[in-house]
């Protein structure tokens, strides 16, 4: 009798430990994650659900239920207006038009960096630079032609005695320089 | 037979967008434009503020889809980094100007008929969530307020699920003792 008394009371502390360990546990769970069951964590809910069932529990998830509510009423968020979506949905052409604003600044930024540059840069400078230019080359390559086919002529010499002719007497060639 | 774009997934809507698709980009606004500007105004407390986030970040990805990897992680995850991390460098950023005396807040009620106690409580609240820490903040907005899991707020804070329990549980407590202090619970 003594000893069934005594297993009994070790039965009920055990209970009673473990019941404390899970009390411990649910109101972790309920500080860190409210009274939501359903947003608890998948690997602790079921645990907590059995304990939520007990009298002690359901106490502890009232209590939360009142602070969750409260933080229920803090501002809720209205949806997006039409004229702030029509806003998104128009950014891709903004876009667009930022990077050629930055070219367009770019270029302005060029030209007043460098105001000889830019007058040299004005469309019809650049056309008559650019007209100047070719006739420059054009005339000179003329004129180099022309000088190349005069100076060819002049020093057209006749090999053909040097490359025909079986020796080449030098001191001929020296005498004649003597003279 | 093609596929509707509303039922691509955002990832493959966000490989689209990289090609300059247009009605990709407007899928995604559509999908979830809610859902950010939510996020941008409980955290800069301020509606105009908060689109001028959401604006600014929606621009980036038109102009820089190719900053998300979808290798990575999930679009909303990568996102919410996104407009959570601009919200926190704009609030940096803005300078507080003093207020002139007798100078009224407008009222953002969003009821009429809300009586001056639930203005009120409801500041009380909104003073509370205003002061907490900006990460116990962050953490009790995704969680809570934008209803992801601890494991996908966990990712979009870039830190592991025992630290989220951490952020929860202190921001619960801080606030839970400020409400008792003003007699709310």
């Amino acid at each position: 009798m003594v000893l069934s008394y005594y297993s009994a009371e070790i039965e009920r502390r055990k209970v009673w430990e473990m019941t404390r360990v899970r009390e411990k546990e649910f109101k972790q769970l309920l500080a860190t994650y409210g009274s939501q069951t359903d947003r608890w964590p998948e690997d602790q809910r079921e645990a907590a659900l059995l304990f939520a069932a007990t009298e002690s529990g359901q106490a502890l998830l009232k209590a939360e239920e009142v602070f969750d509510d409260l933080l229920i009423q803090s501002a809720k968020s209205e949806e997006a207006s039409d004229d702030f979506i029509r806003n998104l949905l128009a950014l891709p052409d903004q876009a667009i038009m930022q990077s050629q604003n930055i070219n367009k600044s770019l270029l302005a930024w060029w030209r007043q960096q460098l105001p000889e540059l830019a007058l040299w840069l004005n469309p019809k400078m650049l056309a008559a630079e650019a007209a100047t230019l070719a006739t420059a080359l054009v005339m000179g390559i003329w004129v180099g032609g022309q000088q190349a086919i005069a100076e060819d002529e002049s020093f057209e010499t006749d090999l053909s005695y040097v490359l025909l002719s079986e020796d080449l007497i030098i001191e001929d060639d020296m005498e004649s320089w003597d003279e | 037979m093609q596929i509707p774009l509303g039922q691509h997934s955002d990832e493959d809507l966000m490989a689209r967008i990289l090609q300059s698709d247009r009605a990709a980009y407007a899928t995604l606004v559509a999908r979830h434009s809610n859902r950010f500007l939510s996020l941008a105004e409980r955290l800069m407390k301020n509606r105009a503020l908060a689109e001028d986030v959401i604006q600014d970040v929606f621009l980036k990805l038109w102009q820089s889809a190719d900053k998300f990897n979808p290798e990575a992680g999930k679009f909303t995850t990568w996102f919410y980094r996104v407009v959570s991390n601009k919200c926190f460098d704009e609030k940096r950023r803005k300078k507080t100007v003093a207020l002139p005396e007798n100078f009224e807040m407008v009222d953002e009620s969003k009821s009429a008929e809300e009586t001056i106690e639930d203005k009120n409580r409801r500041k009380t609240i909104d003073d509370a969530l205003e002061m907490l820490p900006e990460r116990q903040k962050l953490a009790l907005t995704l969680y809570y307020f934008q209803e992801l899991s601890n494991k996908e707020a966990a990712e979009v804070m870039d830190i592991n699920i025992k630290a989220l329990e951490s952020l929860l549980t202190r921001a619960r407590a801080t606030l839970r003792n400020k409400f008792d202090g003003a007699k709310l619970l």
